[in-house]
Order: C-alpha cells, then sequence, then structure tokens
C-alpha cells in the first residue's frame, strides 16, 4: 500500500479547529442576541447568517473573493497591515470559512437557546441575578450539549468545503490546499487509491461525529 | 400597594389598591387572569400599559420579587441544594434560615437530586422555599397556585408558613382552595374576564356572597377559629342529641335574604358577639317559618376543618 501525504489532511484540520474557535468566539454572542433580543432586525440578521445554507458555494466564493481582493478596502488594508495579500492565503481561507460555517454554527445554537426559553430567564432575573450572572451561569452551562454539537458541526462542515476554497484559497500545497481540494487533484490526475484512501478517511470521520453527535443528543437528531 | 395597568394584547385591564403588607388571596375561576395578574405585577409584559406602585415605588421592568409561578422553573443544570444557594446569594437570608425551612417542607433527601428526578410535588416544595429564602423586609411575594401539588398536610405547613411572613412583607396568593384563602387571607381580589370584579377585606368578603364566592364565616370552636360554609349549615328548631352532627350553636337569626329559591340566614350566637351563616332552600324557611329574630340552632359537622 501506498504512503498517504496527510499534509492536507492536516491543513483541514487546522483550518476547522481554527474556524470553530473564531465561531464560537462570534457564533455565542450573536445566536444568544438571535434567541432573545426583540429588536426588529432580528429576521433580517437571521436571513444574512442563514445565507450561506442555501447560496452556491461558488457565489458565496464569488463574493469573498471580491471582498479580499487586493484593490478592495479589505484586501489593501489587510496588505497595508501584514505586508503580505489576504486572497490566496490561509488567513483569508479562514475568513471565507467563518463566513461559509457559519448557519451551521449559530443556528443549533440560537435552537438550544430558544428551548431554555425566555421563563428560564425571567425566573432568574425575579431572583435578582444580572444579566452577565444570567448568561454565564445559567445559558452558557444548559446550552453546553447544544454548543458543543453546533462546533461539532462547524468543525466537519468546515473540513468538507470545496467550491467556496476553491475561489478564495486557490490550490496551494501547505497553504490552501485542503483535503477536498487534494482529493479533487488526485481525481484530476487519475491517482484514483490516493483519492480514495483520502475520502475514506473523511467519510469514517464524519460519519463516527455526527454517529456521535446523535447518539449523545438522542432527543434533538441533527439535521431531523 | 396600587395597580392600574392594562395591556392590549392580553386583553387584561386591572385596578386594586391594598395594604402593602398581608395576605391578599387571588380568587376566580379558570381563565379568569390570576396568572396574567401575577406576570403583570412581576414585570413579564413588556407592553404592560400603566402604573405598578408598591411601597410608593413606582415598578418597571421585570422587579426583584419572590415569585413562584404556577410551573415554577428551577434550573436544570444544578442539584436542589444549588438552586437554592442561588436564590440565597441573592437575598439576605443565610443558610441557616435555608435549612430551617428545608427541614420544614421535609426536603431534606432532595438536596442532592436534580430538578429532573423531582415529582411535581417535591419541584412545588422547592420552589415554595426558594421564594421563601428570597422574603426580606417589604419584598412582594407573588405564589401561583404554589401548593396545588401538595397534601393536606403540607398545605397546612406551608400555609403557617406564609402567616409567620406577612407581617413583614406583602403576598399575593392565587390558589382554587376558597377555605385556605379565608383562613389565611387579610384581603381578596376576586377576578373575572381579566379585570377585578370584586375587592375587599376577607370578613367582608366572606359574607359578600359575591358572584360565585362561597359565603363563609369564622367561627371559634374549642378555642380555634374555623372556616364554616353556609352551605354546610343548617337550621333546626330544636337540639338533636341523638344525631351525628358535632355542632347544634342556639342562635338568632339576625336577617334573612333570599335571592329566588334560595335564601342565606345570619345567625348571632354567643351573645350576639359572633355570626355564622346558613343557605337553605327558600322553600325550608318557609316550612320552619324563619323569621329575624327567631330563636334556632345552627347545625353543622365539623369534618372538612384543616388541621
Amino acid at each position: 500500500m501506498m504512503s498517504i501525504d496527510l499534509t492536507s489532511l492536516w491543513l483541514s484540520f487546522k483550518l476547522a479547529t481554527i474556524t470553530v474557535i473564531i465561531l464560537l468566539i462570534v457564533g455565542i454572542p450573536l445566536a444568544k442576541w438571535l434567541a432573545f433580543s426583540k429588536h426588529k432586525s432580528v429576521p433580517f440578521v437571521t436571513s444574512i447568517v442563514v445565507l450561506p445554507l442555501v447560496l452556491p458555494p461558488t457565489v458565496l466564493g464569488f463574493y469573498l473573493l471580491g471582498l479580499m481582493r487586493n484593490d478592495s478596502w479589505l484586501g489593501s488594508l489587510f496588505i497595508q497591515l501584514t505586508d503580505s495579500q489576504l486572497i490566496f492565503s490561509f488567513t483569508g481561507l479562514v475568513i471565507a470559512s467563518v463566513v461559509y460555517s457559519l448557519p451551521f454554527v449559530v443556528q443549533p445554537m440560537v435552537n438550544t437557546f430558544n428551548n431554555i426559553g425566555e421563563d428560564t430567564v425571567k425566573t432568574a432575573q425575579s431572583i435578582g441575578a444580572d444579566k452577565r450572572t444570567i448568561f454565564w451561569k445559567i445559558i452558557l452551562p444548559l446550552s453546553k450539549k447544544g454548543i458543543i454539537s453546533a462546533s461539532i458541526l462547524g468543525f466537519v462542515h468546515t473540513l468538507g468545503e470545496f467550491g467556496v476554497v476553491l475561489m478564495v484559497g486557490g490550490n496551494i500545497p501547505n497553504q490552501t490546499r485542503v483535503v477536498s481540494i487534494e482529493i479533487f487533484n488526485h481525481v484530476e490526475n487519475l491517482e484514483l487509491q490516493q483519492a480514495n484512501q483520502l475520502s475514506l478517511i473523511l467519510l469514517v470521520i464524519s460519519f463516527a461525529v455526527i454517529l456521535w453527535m446523535n447518539f449523545n443528543n438522542k432527543n434533538t437528531p441533527i439535521l431531523t | 400597594m396600587k395597580i392600574a395597568i392594562t395591556s392590549k394584547r392580553l386583553n387584561y385591564r386591572y385596578q386594586i389598591e391594598c395594604a402593602d403588607k398581608g395576605i391578599v388571596g387571588v380568587y376566580g375561576i379558570s381563565g379568569s387572569g390570576k396568572s396574567s395578574l401575577l406576570d403583570a405585577i412581576a414585570g413579564y409584559h413588556e407592553d404592560r400599559l400603566g402604573i405598578v406602585e408598591y411601597n410608593n415605588k413606582e415598578l418597571k421592568g421585570i422587579i426583584k420579587c419572590c415569585y413562584m409561578s404556577q410551573h415554577p422553573i428551577l434550573f436544570a443544570h444544578w442539584t436542589v441544594e444549588e438552586n437554592l444557594q442561588f436564590a440565597l446569594t441573592h437575598a439576605s437570608q443565610n443558610s441557616k434560615d435555608k435549612d430551617q425551612l428545608v427541614q420544614r417542607l421535609g426536603c431534606e433527601k432532595l438536596l442532592k437530586m436534580y430538578p429532573n428526578q423531582l415529582s411535581g410535588g417535591e419541584k412545588q416544595r422547592i420552589a415554595f422555599v426558594r421564594a421563601l429564602l428570597q422574603i426580606e423586609e417589604n419584598s412582594l411575594v407573588l405564589l401561583d397556585e404554589p401548593f396545588s401539588a401538595l397534601d393536606k398536610k403540607m398545605r397546612k405547613i406551608a400555609l403557617d408558613l406564609l402567616e409567620q411572613y406577612k407581617q413583614s412583607c406583602l403576598i399575593l396568593l392565587v390558589t382554587h382552595e376558597i377555605a385556605e384563602l379565608y383562613q389565611v387571607a387579610d384581603a381578596l381580589l376576586y377576578l373575572k374576564n381579566s379585570t377585578v370584579s370584586y375587592q375587599n377585606s376577607i370578613e367582608m368578603a366572606m359574607a359578600s356572597g359575591h358572584d360565585s364566592l362561597p359565603v363563609a364565616s369564622t367561627v371559634t370552636i374549642d378555642g380555634q377559629p374555623r372556616i364554616v360554609f353556609a352551605e354546610d349549615v343548617s337550621i333546626a328548631l330544636q337540639k338533636h342529641p341523638e344525631s351525628s352532627i358535632s355542632y347544634q350553636l342556639e342562635s338568632d337569626i339576625t336577617a334573612l335574604q333570599t335571592q329566588t329559591n334560595v335564601t342565606l340566614v345570619k345567625l348571632s350566637y354567643s351573645n350576639e358577639e359572633q355570626f355564622i351563616y346558613a343557605r337553605l332552600m327558600t322553600d325550608s324557611i318557609k316550612k320552619l317559618n324563619l323569621f329575624a329574630g327567631k330563636k334556632v340552632f345552627a347545625c353543622f359537622k365539623c369534618s372538612n376543618f384543616m388541621d
């Protein structure tokens, strides 16, 4: 058996890990706001968050490409700050992944927060707890399962992304050539055995994770 | 306390005035707006218009109060003990008070359990302990059917506890057990169609017969004040020693109030100092030839008394 080059796989893991960490930092406050706020803009913001779920990855990638181009405000700012370009870089890939996986992390979190219910929050308020205490001591611990599920879903989803990565990341070994691109390259070069091995690894990981989640979350199986 | 609030969405209009201390019973048929009144006072309705004033202070938004809702929420990720501790950290009572209340309501064995391991009655007892733990001087205590899943003995203990606290705070108590309200409350609010249909001191309310409020009086028997409902009292012209009826009080008829086929008879006994009511069929009034000033015997059993 031929040895497999796992570089792309590690790159994918690195990307997915960083993406999930950022999504947790951004996603938890965002989901909390979407779940509990009565502001008029909630449906509008929800629609934006969910958009990557329905848009073709190429369309999303195309717009992200426009945002990160060297002559765009974000792209040029990045060049000024770091002396390197955002497009076709690992950082650019992270930004794209965060946007692409946002609904997969935020939506389950919103559901979890909604399940906690307003009455729980009101009860804590009547007891005299302030907003910060309610969030850290009640909402967050009660949502632990949901947040873990959301993170795993975001992780697996980032591992599997292809279209967006191809558009903004390109195909640079060690930098942006993630496992899904690597599999595509192998197939294109008719290296079917390597493609098969990498695909199998992804399949097994993804299935194991979803299976684990569904065992742990019997009441709210993922994707039902 | 002064309340003058409305909500278009929930279609209520409450106008209430009562003392800032004591127990106010809230009574009414299901759907009359009892729970929504407590929710409104607690500040749970964002669209509430008007004023809620307690101790001359206007209450706005969700207020800190001892609110036990009809389906009380205990925080699922904490044990019973941790739930009580959380309330304690936001109150002025100490863990000694907690231990005493826990013991009084027989909750010692529940402390290490999680809320999803508790029965309905156990949950209610814990939520009641939590509400009592939050009580401070001038607290507002809102209890929505707090004892519906408790047995008679526990209800008695819980009611005794409420009487202990009523000197220092205002307790609004919603219950379907009118006898309990007559026993512990100082005033009564009778709700109908999400408005206050009647409000008065408990003595006046007991005698009023307003709408479906049963008429009753407090009778001192063996040194204990007891609630006796007019429905449970009959009138006899003679004493019947050979009878299972335990109480046959010699009394004078002081007034008769006839409403078609039912007549309410007011009787005075024990040197006219105490009153008792009897609700009789108007036919019986005619049969016994009852009139104001006549000497009769008010007869009732004592099986319904709470001990």
